[in-house]
């Protein structure tokens, strides 16, 4: 039996980041059911602090689904999360910054800070009872040791997952190997993959990730997404379907992306 | 020492470049920094005479014909003959790895090009590029292939693992690794020639659309022409502070710049950036009614703000 990678898709997220790029909220909750009947595991919906349009929008999508997981996106802010709340989405996600040139030079705070109010966030989101998953933003130029300490930190408070993003996309497939074995032996907690393609190897990283156990897979459709993009749905399902159950043909795959991208106009 | 081999004539397809085309083809080529130039043995006779011999390797039908290019040091062909010409290279074709050990037949060549491998990167392919170097004792010249999108990082890791050389194509045409992903892959993670730069690939890209008759994706790496557009409130920001926040390397490393589009995800920081590059003054304007009005808009129309279609709104914020 093939091992199981489940597809976090972020076409409605990380994608609708493509500058230029809009979505309607018709256009979300079309391409969602898509990705709902196509078994997507998960989708990731939108970022509330956007405004109302898109917290109705999330909204609707939690009412239309059949069997996805959907889940908001949401900075190291508690007033994120309180926008967040009023969606009722099935996941939390919240991503911090965790390498230094974020933390010190972006935010201005230090690693301590970045514990002190990811902690509280979290707890926020789990005091609610929503699952809670933390991205780790620019993991790939990050400390491993901060990382590790702080997935120990959130896999006690009862966070079910981690997201290690190459946010600017500069990993090489050995070293996606690598930090995902690192933290996944270190912590034992699941891990979720997000690739960027800036140097074009988000593919090529994500299935190394995904070898290395990142059980999680981010994706989206036609690789939208800033800069050069993410990992492309249907290039990941083409490649990967024969080593993994992704829940999914690579001709369904081709299917679920062709009906997006008309629906998107991309 | 690593060695590229730049195989873009190689890959042109149906396209038939002019003379002229060719002749530029071959000179912003040669400014990229790849060690060598591959062509079809009809460009070069399109070329001809050629100052910079000694970085091309010509591709050939049989290696029986080297002897006709006495100027030519480097060859490249399919087809090995018994005491074929030292200049000419075995190009071989192996899809998979289960086909490595039919290798053992050419441990006699001293340089051989390996083609395919395209999904390499799902097994254990430091263990398979061991076993390749093995038993292969010459100069083994990777040529990744790309059906499952992987060609460029089979490339790096052949490098980053000892590999000396590989052959790729501009924007990875014909199914290659793309060049200008090789290279800056390289340069971040060996540090591999870093007092380069690439300024050429803007020209290259127009010349390949322009032979090819087709448009690279905006958003390729490295030379797609969006790919430092800027929008989301998060990233225009960090982009302001510090580049190398949410840029790999600087726009004008790779001859292109950076530009912010006004959209849904803006911020009040790009807006105010906005402005600026006309050198309007932000306290001049209501930020927040431009910020929503912006937002409204952009649902409205689906898309993005055009320059001019932003301009148009800040000036009805005017305080």
């Amino acid at each position: 039996m093939k091992p199981v990678r489940h597809i976090v898709d972020t076409t409605l997220r990380d994608g609708e980041q493509s500058p230029g790029l809009v979505m309607t909220p018709r256009q979300k909750l079309d391409a969602a059911r898509i990705l709902d009947a196509a078994g997507v595991y998960q989708i990731e919906a939108g970022i509330p602090a956007v405004g109302s349009v898109e917290i109705d929008t999330i909204s609707a999508m939690m009412d239309d689904r059949k069997n996805a997981r959907i889940s908001a996106w949401n900075r190291l802010r508690l007033e994120d999360l309180r926008l967040s709340v009023s969606c009722r989405p099935d996941i939390l996600h919240i991503s911090t910054p965790v390498s230094y040139v974020l933390i010190y030079t972006k935010l201005k705070k230090n690693k301590s800070w970045v514990i002190k109010n990811l902690s509280a966030c979290v707890e926020f989101a789990l005091e609610r009872d929503f699952d809670v998953t933390v991205g780790f933003e620019d993991a790939s130029r990050a400390d491993i040791t901060f990382m590790v300490t702080l997935a120990q930190l959130l896999r006690d408070k009862g966070v079910s997952r981690i997201r290690f993003a190459d946010t600017v996309g500069v990993l090489s497939p050995s070293g996606a190997f690598q930090a995902v074995k690192e933290l996944i032996t270190a912590t034992g907690i699941d891990v979720e993959f997000h690739a960027h393609n800036d140097l074009g190897m988000a593919v090529a990283n994500t299935l190394t990730g995904a070898a290395a156990g990142a059980a999680f897979i981010d994706t989206t459709i036609r690789g939208i997404g800033e800069r050069a993009g993410n990992c492309d749905y249907f290039k990941f399902v083409h490649a990967a379907a024969d080593v993994y159950d992704l829940g999914i043909s690579k001709f369904d795959a081709f299917v679920v992306e062709e009906k997006i991208t008309s629906i998107l106009s991309l | 020492m690593k060695r590229l081999t730049d195989m873009t004539m190689c890959c042109l397809g149906a396209a038939s470049p002019s003379p002229a085309q060719l002749q530029k083809l071959f000179e912003l080529q040669l400014l990229t920094g790849a060690d060598y130039i591959e062509m079809p043995r009809a460009y070069y006779e399109t070329l001809a005479p050629v100052a910079s011999c000694d970085k091309l390797i010509l591709r050939l039908a049989s290696p029986g014909e080297a002897v006709f290019f006495p100027e030519i040091r480097r060859f490249i062909c399919r087809i090995p003959e018994e005491g074929q010409d030292a200049r000419v290279t075995t190009e071989i074709q192996i899809n998979d790895r289960r086909e490595i050990p039919l290798l053992r037949r050419y441990t006699a060549l001293s340089n051989v090009r390996l083609t395919g491998l395209d999904d390499l990167i799902l097994h254990d392919y430091k263990s398979t590029f061991s076993e390749i170097r093995k038993t292969l004792s010459g100069t083994v010249t990777f040529c990744p292939e790309d059906s499952t999108s992987c060609a460029t990082a089979l490339a790096i890791e052949w490098l980053l693992g000892g590999g000396e050389a590989v052959a790729v194509s501009f924007g990875g045409l014909g199914g290659k690794a793309a060049l200008e992903e090789v290279m800056l892959a390289l340069r971040l993670h060996m540090r591999y020639r870093c007092n380069a730069t690439y300024e050429v690939f803007p020209r290259l890209l127009s010349l390949l659309e322009e032979i090819c008759a087709e448009r690279f994706d905006r958003r390729k790496p490295i030379i797609g022409r969006g790919i430092f557009d800027v929008e989301s409130g998060i990233h225009v920001d960090g982009i302001l502070k510090k580049p190398e926040m949410y840029e790999p390397y600087q726009p004008s490393l790779v001859g292109a710049r950076r530009a912010i589009v006004i959209g849904k995800h803006s911020g009040k920081k790009a807006v105010i950036a906005k402005l600026l590059e006309r050198q309007l003054l932000p306290e001049a304007y209501d930020i927040d009614k431009i910020l929503r009005a912006v937002r409204q808009k952009s649902l409205e129309k689906a898309a993005g703000l055009t320059d001019a279609a932003f301009f148009d709104l800040a000036e009805q914020f005017r305080k």
